[in-house]
């Protein structure tokens, strides 16, 4: 049970003048209960990837399997593939249409044909999975606070309960605090056996909170694995327009000036050891 | 090129109509001649209703906001206002209005009738300070977010107006877009144009002159950015607003004895401190 994709590439415009290549050959694995960044510069192509992840953009090479079902032109699995893995857009909460928070969120279970009698508890399920539980469900979705209008866009997707959660840049636009809060809640979800992989181009936030980081430049996967590791490699290849954590560059500067402290972007942990060297 | 300019709010109110509860709550402030200030704050704080007062988008329910001495409730002094003060909002998709760069640029100086000859050289001179020269004839649709956020700037400074506001100008631009943006700030500043930054990064913050906290539509805070760390990070949290990692290394440091709080919270200058 995972998400694998193999060698997948992808060129929009195929065929005319205007060819480009997003994607060049890009393999990554998601399991179960896992949190993946996907990190790069704009143009790099987290969304085109995003958008393969739920079979929304098919690979022109290479193969997407999600739990054994195959992403490719004429699969009779596409629909299943985009039930399991559900896609939450950058800014989602543009998309919330309906009149009622009810409304809103029923409409994806009874789209995709969920008996009636289990529309209800699928939709209270995905509102306490983003902390909306308590929300007046008779209220409009354009009277909640930008945050909450998130929530609620995020938890319209969760309301048929997919495996897999791809979000792209969820924290866009957001402050510390609503920032803070949207982490907690994809933990939540992780814990609950969801996994889910976020798009984003802040590296600092992709260090702090995820297991598997996978770094894009000009389409192709430059590195994949724990922080740790692609720390490492950013410090050996930097990569364009993705600047490391000021934490870090000012430790690499330190140990180039011959202080000896460890190659982290925790601000604490370079401050101690810079305590012990020099006090 | 802001002589003179000032903007006083005193005990400005202001309330969304089918509201019951104020936007903003009784806020004093001035903005001084060439001052570089930042309103900071949390979502929903007021920080962009009290953004949209300084240029008379919109008006007290109760107190008064003056620019340069014209009340912002006064219909006859709007057009003034407004060139005396440009804004700049948050999404670039939503404030450029022709489709070729330089043509976007020139879109205020043409509506105030000014003289071809005088268009061109605003233009001209706007987009090389947005680091735009060269793109003059680029279809605006070939941009990046962060060069049309620096065309939607360009088109305010053709209005050669003393003061300009960013209202979360670099929320939605990558980490590149936002530094091109703060760049292009630092450097019309220098030249004495007056600011107010719109933000919730602290990160934004550093080089600015002056920092007014907004929370709950109340002015809590004013001071120096440094005083501003200085407060701590559970304060600052209290307000919505996260120390960046860089400045609790240097409050760590200063805590510890090992740097003189004198030196400022940028990686090079603490590098050349602690190698002295």
């Amino acid at each position: 049970m995972s998400l694998i994709l193999r060698n997948v590439s992808h060129s929009y415009h195929k065929g005319t003048p205007l060819e480009t290549a997003a994607l060049r050959g890009v393999s990554l694995d998601v399991e179960p209960g896992q949190w993946v960044a996907v990190v790069g510069h704009t143009g790099s192509g987290k969304s085109t990837l995003a958008q393969h992840l739920n079979a929304l953009l098919l690979p022109d090479a290479g193969e997407i399997t999600v739990d054994g079902l195959k992403a490719a032109k004429g699969s009779k699995d596409l629909r299943e593939i985009r039930r399991r893995v559900g896609l939450v857009f950058q800014y989602p909460e543009q998309q919330l249409f309906a009149e009622s928070v009810d409304e809103e969120m029923a409409f994806g279970p009874r789209n995709w044909g969920l008996p009636p009698d289990q529309i209800g508890p699928a939709v209270d399920q995905a509102l306490a999975l983003v902390d909306l539980a308590d929300l007046p469900r008779d209220r409009s979705p354009f009277a909640l606070s930008g945050g909450q209008k998130r929530r609620l866009a995020i938890a319209s997707v969760l309301s048929v309960r997919p495996s897999y959660l791809v979000l792209d840049e969820p924290t866009a636009g957001l402050d510390s605090r609503g920032r803070r809060g949207l982490m907690t809640l994809i933990d939540g979800l992780r814990r609950e056996g969801i996994a889910v992989v976020q798009v984003t181009h802040d590296l600092e936030l992709a260090l702090a909170y995820c297991d598997r980081i996978c770094v894009l430049e000009r389409g192709r996967a430059l590195f994949w694995g724990t922080p740790q590791v692609v720390v490492e490699q950013l410090l050996d290849r930097p990569v364009q327009g993705l600047s490391l954590p000021e934490v870090l560059a000012f430790a690499r500067d330190l140990r180039e000036k011959g202080f000896n402290v460890p190659l982290s972007w925790d601000p604490y942990e370079v401050a101690h050891a810079l305590a012990k060297e020099v006090g | 090129m802001a002589e003179g300019f000032v903007s006083v709010l005193k005990g400005v109110r202001f309330s969304y109509p089918r509201t019951d509860t104020a936007a903003l709550d009784g806020v004093d402030l001035e903005i001084r001649a060439g001052e570089w200030i930042a309103l900071l704050g949390p979502n929903g704080s007021g920080k962009s209703t009290l953004a949209k007062h300084l240029n008379a988008l919109l008006a007290p329910t109760q107190g008064v906001c003056l620019v340069c001495g014209r009340d912002t409730r006064d219909e006859k002094a709007l057009e003034a206002i407004r060139r005396l003060v440009a804004m700049v909002f948050q999404n670039p998709d939503n404030q450029l209005v022709a489709a070729v760069v330089e043509e976007d640029a020139a879109f205020g100086p043409e509506n105030a009738g000014l003289p071809p000859e005088v268009i061109r050289s605003r233009v001209d001179w706007a987009l090389s300070v947005c680091g735009l020269s060269g793109k003059e004839r680029s279809p605006v649709y070939t941009l990046s977010g962060g060069q049309k956020q620096r065309l939607a700037v360009a088109g305010a400074l053709a209005m050669e107006p003393p003061c300009l506001v960013l209202d979360e100008a670099t929320a939605m631009l990558d980490p590149q877009g936002r530094t091109e943006i703060m760049d292009v700030v630092a450097d019309l500043n220098g030249r004495g144009m007056t600011i107010v930054q719109i933000t919730h990064r602290l990160e934004e913050v550093v080089s600015c002159d002056r920092v007014a906290v907004i929370d709950g539509g109340v002015l809590r805070w004013q001071g120096t950015p440094l005083d501003l760390f200085a407060l701590g990070p559970d304060l600052l949290a209290t307000w919505g607003l996260e120390t960046p990692p860089f400045i609790r290394l240097w409050q760590e440091l200063c805590g510890a004895g090992l740097l003189d709080p004198a030196v400022p919270p940028s990686p090079k200058e603490v590098l050349d401190a602690l190698c002295r």
